[in-house]
């Protein structure tokens, strides 16, 4: 009885992971994105979450602070990217890398993968130089680059990109995994193969190193360790109490210098471990303990259930709100238009019928293209892989003027000035804009870009995919369908 | 942008290593100070810290209030609501 016992109280989740898992489950509240394959596209995605959460991931319902981040700094050459700046001060000077330690899904993933009983490698002088590298992944990856790409109206998330595992796990793999997206399959290449093996060269690190990707690569940590000095939350030494015996240092798995450092996670196990008791919590008397090693009073209990009580009805609430019948109806509400004109959106069904609007003038109608080769490329100013792959679309214009009518539709969703953006350009293309989002949504599209749309000589759907289009595979599509 | 930014990284840097250098001797000043009667006064240290998180906390709602103004919020969204294939790592 007593093993039993023993077993159930190892067993028992500390107060710590359980609000990992609480926020874990709060940023990904949309549990019916992960059923239906798609993402949310509420307005509270433009609330950025503290912690590294992939917002193209099904379940998201804010945006990630460092994808918000490069994104901004990618379009500063237009707009200064004055919120999200704002956002990471405020969250950093609150709770700092409480974040990391509480908040952060990626690094609740790590810690359980730490529970794998494998053999541990213990911090040393080696680990402690490499968690100088997330600031350099900082600097290069999230602000130079993107920065650099900014100047040639680029937009290039460069760590979202090349290293991010949270986008391969939470967007790509969480995304592909749903049969809805199975044609989405066709895009996978290089570039989903080098992240595919960063992520498993991470999550195998972190069976043996804790909190791998956390400790040396996430620039999010590197940003939030710089306000270790004046957050409002985290742990705190009593210098005139301490008695400098190093049991802190010896027991954190962080390669911190002292207590309370920018390696600091703030995760409170060290309280404990205190014989001096000089370790508390910043501002425990405004919350539910100041220090682990001290028996709550009645009125902390009583303080410490409402807290959960609240934080348990806000969950609630948003599991409700998320998952409620009646959102997300716009994908419905498509396929009752496509049935109603009997067209459709895949391979071999005519296009559905639509007119839309040129960048300087006129309208663009689809069905004056009949007896021509249409191509049609959903595109937006933001979309790094939609601006690299607009000249492809040029040569073909240029190459078969009489045979092919190439159109650019942007999304609905304008950022920028595109005419703006078109003029520094030198593309003699017709682009056009989808006003409502009607267009690409009647075509079975909606949240992923780029997307390439070719219609045969009759209207009749020969190619509809979102992903990248390069010079060869589109002469590759287009040559027969000129050829008959 | 590229150099502001830069600039700002390092001024950031400089600044702490500043206030860094100050704390430790305003605290070393504090602790060797012969009268310690008046122990519930802040000390020197928490005076500065508090007035740099005052000072961030005024410039951060002054930088989202101005983000909310040039539409920075708009833009989040619009990134967070569609799907930039290549970001993901799909291609």
């Amino acid at each position: 009885m007593d093993k039993i016992k023993n077993v159930l109280r190892a067993l028992k989740p500390s107060r710590r992971r359980l609000i990992q898992v609480y926020a874990a489950l709060l940023y990904n509240a949309n549990l019916k994105g992960f059923i239906r394959g798609e993402i949310y596209a509420g307005s509270t995605k433009g609330l950025c979450v503290p912690g590294l959460n992939c917002y193209s991931c099904p379940g998201a319902v804010g945006a990630c602070p460092l994808g918000a981040l490069q994104n901004a700094l990618a379009s500063s050459d237009k707009k200064a990217p004055f919120f999200i700046l704002g956002i990471l001060l405020l969250t950093g000077l609150i709770l700092g890398r409480s974040i990391c330690g509480f908040l952060c899904p990626m690094g609740l993933l790590q810690e359980l993968l730490y529970k794998v009983p494998v053999p541990k490698v213990k911090k040393s002088r080696f680990t402690r130089l490499m968690s100088w590298l997330k600031y350099v992944i900082l600097l290069v990856f999230v602000v130079i680059i993107p920065l650099r790409y900014a100047a040639q109206s680029l937009p290039v998330p460069a760590f979202c990109k090349y290293i991010c595992p949270a986008g391969t796990l939470e967007g790509a793999i969480g995304l592909l995994s749903h049969p809805a997206n199975a044609d989405k399959l066709s895009l996978l290449g290089g570039l989903f193969t080098h992240k595919f093996l960063i992520l498993i060269v991470l999550a195998t690190a972190c069976m043996f190193i804790y909190r791998a990707f956390c400790r040396f690569l996430c620039p999010l940590g590197a940003i939030y360790g710089m306000f270790a000095r004046v957050a409002l939350a985290g742990v705190k030494v009593d210098r005139s109490a301490c008695t400098d015996c190093g049991r802190c240092m010896a027991h954190c798995k962080m390669d911190i210098r002292h207590v309370g450092d920018h390696e600091c996670i703030h995760c409170g196990e060290c309280i404990p471990v205190c014989p001096e008791k000089a370790i508390s919590w910043k501002g425990g008397k405004v919350l539910l303990a100041e220090n682990e090693t001290e028996v709550p009073s009645p009125r902390h209990v009583h303080r410490r259930m409402i807290a959960w009580a609240l934080a348990l009805l806000v969950l609630g609430g948003a599991l409700w709100y998320f998952n409620r019948p009646d959102a997300n109806t716009a994908a419905a509400s498509t396929e009752v238009q496509a049935g109603e004109t009997s067209t459709g959106c895949h391979v071999g069904d005519l296009c559905p019928d639509f007119t839309v609007p040129l960048y300087g003038g006129g309208e663009f109608h689809v069905r004056d293209q009949l007896g021509k080769v249409t191509v049609l490329n959903f595109w937006a100013t933001w979309c790094a892989p939609c601006c690299a792959e607009l000249p492809c679309f040029q040569q073909l214009q240029d190459a078969c003027p009489d045979t092919v009518t190439v159109i650019a539709i942007h999304s609905r969703l304008v950022t920028d000035d595109v005419e703006a953006y078109l003029a520094k350009q030198s593309y003699t293309l017709p682009f056009a804009l989808d006003t409502d989002g009607s267009v690409i949504a009647s075509l079975g599209g909606g949240t992923m870009l780029p997307m390439t749309v070719i219609l045969d000589r009759n209207g009749h759907i020969v190619y509809n995919a979102a992903g990248s289009m390069t010079h060869e595979k589109l002469s590759a599509l287009i040559l027969p369908l000129i050829a008959d | 942008m590229l150099p502001p930014v830069l600039v700002g990284f390092t001024a950031y840097g400089i600044a702490m290593w500043m206030w860094d250098a100050s704390c430790k001797r305003q605290i070393t000043a504090a602790e060797t100070a012969e009268d310690n009667n008046n122990k519930s006064a802040p000390s020197p240290a928490s005076k500065n810290t508090m007035t740099v998180r005052l000072v961030l906390l005024a410039l951060a709602f002054l930088l989202i209030g101005m983000g909310i103004l040039n539409d920075g919020l708009t833009d989040i969204l619009m990134k967070a609501i569609n799907i930039c294939t290549e970001c993901i790592g799909l291609g």
